[in-house]
């Protein structure tokens, strides 16, 4: 009997073979107990080269990597050597920027109450504005609203003996992601008040993401104490009402802001 | 949907909401990229610090040493940062930074030395030390060191291009045509250096793992 090639066997084994060639090594495999024992010992050979280790890298470890490669980023932008400008996403980018504080500022300084709203959908132009300052709105008043949910729970946990906050560190470590991204365009916008909360926020993200997983009574009020302390929860909650007003002016243009 | 266009308010507040969840999971990279790509370094760094230890993986499976891997993870976002402008997201930033990580990974091993072997270098031994199986029994233990050190071994010797579309095909599960594409070759090199790299994996650890019939 001729046995199998090796060809055969590898594309076989890695899953490479057609449904022809795949249906022959069956065949063949099916009546040749020498090449049945070819096929495990190669699966056997491939699966002990998968479990080969590698070494572990923690949840911080994005951070570590970061620490270490932002300072060779000097001062340049993203794509600096001969890429072209990519104007599109640069006015993508800049909208969203425009769209925060262009909905705070507008809506905060040249309002009169008693005065009759506009309204917004005057135009296409105006309709497309509209729309997307009421989506960035909507994400930055739901990230207050999670973060602040999220800082209620944790200080309202039961602090009797240990507690477990990994469940807190999971959402933590998402939060801390829109914070930066948020903080960022904010500031940029030039809305200061918004990007002092979320700076306060971060340490405090940090905090909770870089703790050991299960706390003591005695951390566990430390770290309550530290969000109590800067009022989070509280400036969470106006800022947020805030924000929702704005996204239902935007909303229903008649309605008055608080 | 054209990668920066905002999801339109429609579904705007009864609908689902666009969270900053969804931004930044869903379709996140997507968002996310297109602030990098604008300059904003914090949204850079978010891609850094979302896609570091997959590029880790792949680079010490290719290369075979943490300090080495360590090394392409920031040459890779570096590279990623200088040509973030190049970058269409025709394919995830996932599979553009994979991509950039196993050529800078072949590049390593192309300049070692060609005497220097994982297995006579100074991380030798915290290698073969994490090697050892956590199985109960001596015999077991010194089996299973055995076999990763002849894995380790045959590794070194397959050539940067095997290596890789070994890596790329049966530990990170790629397709011919992306491994073809991070190699700058046709399928039909790619399928013979994955071939080639199974037929000197298969020759030297058969004997290891065949049991008679």
């Amino acid at each position: 009997m001729t046995h199998l090639g090796e060809e055969q066997l590898i594309a076989y084994v890695l899953g490479d073979a057609d449904e022809y060639a795949r249906a022959e090594v069956d065949a063949h495999a099916a009546e040749c107990e020498t090449c049945r024992g070819e096929i495990a010992a190669l699966r056997a050979t491939l699966e002990a080269a998968a479990d080969l280790p590698v070494p572990e890298r923690g949840g911080d470890y994005g951070a570590a990597v970061w620490a270490r490669l932002e300072p060779r980023l000097g001062t340049s932008r993203a794509g600096r050597l001969g890429a072209p400008v990519n104007w599109r996403a640069w006015l993508a980018a800049a909208a969203i920027l425009l769209a925060v504080v262009g909905a705070f500022l507008a809506g905060r300084f040249s309002r009169n109450a008693g005065e009759p709203q506009q309204a917004v959908n005057t135009s296409t132009a105006a309709d497309r504005r509209a729309i997307r300052d009421r989506v960035v709105l909507a994400a930055l008043g739901d990230h207050l609203d999670r973060t602040e949910r999220a800082l209620v729970e944790l200080v309202n946990s039961d602090a009797n003996g240990t507690v477990d906050i990994s469940a807190e560190q999971s959402w933590a470590r998402d939060l801390l992601e829109a914070n930066r991204l948020y903080r960022q365009s904010v500031r940029n916008a030039g809305s200061l008040a918004i990007a002092s909360l979320l700076d306060d926020l971060e340490p405090v993200l940090l905090d909770i993401v870089h703790s050991p997983s299960t706390l003591s009574a005695d951390e566990f009020h430390a770290l309550r104490a530290r969000i109590e302390d800067r009022s989070l929860v509280f400036k969470l909650r106006v800022t947020g009402a805030d924000v929702r007003a704005r996204q239902r002016t935007l909303i229903h243009p008649g309605e008055k802001t608080s | 949907m054209d990668p920066w266009t905002i999801p339109p308010a429609e579904i705007l507040p009864n609908g689902p909401a666009i969270l900053p969840s969804n931004l930044l999971t869903v379709d996140g990279d997507r968002f996310v990229l297109a602030q990098a790509k604008a300059g904003n370094r914090e949204a850079f760094r978010t891609l850094v610090e979302r896609h570091s230890r997959a590029v880790f993986r792949v680079a010490y499976r290719i290369t075979g040493s943490e300090a080495d891997a360590e090394d392409v993870v920031q040459e890779t976002f570096l590279r990623a940062y200088t040509e973030l402008g190049r970058f269409e997201a025709r394919a995830g930033f996932g599979t553009w930074v994979h991509r950039i990580a196993a050529n800078c990974a072949i590049d390593v091993i192309r300049r070692r030395p060609k005497h220097i072997v994982a297995g006579e270098d100074s991380e030798a031994e915290p290698l073969l030390a994490r090697l050892a199986s956590p199985a109960p029994g001596p015999e077991r233990e010194a089996a299973g060191r055995q076999m990763r050190a002849r894995i380790e071994g045959v590794m070194q010797e397959l050539t940067p291009l095997e290596r890789a579309a070994f890596t790329l095909r049966h530990l990170e599960q790629q397709s011919i045509e992306e491994i073809s594409g991070v190699l700058g070759q046709n399928a039909e090199a790619t399928r013979h250096s994955i071939f080639r790299a199974v037929a000197k994996m298969r020759r030297a650890l058969g004997p290891l793992v065949r049991t008679e019939p």
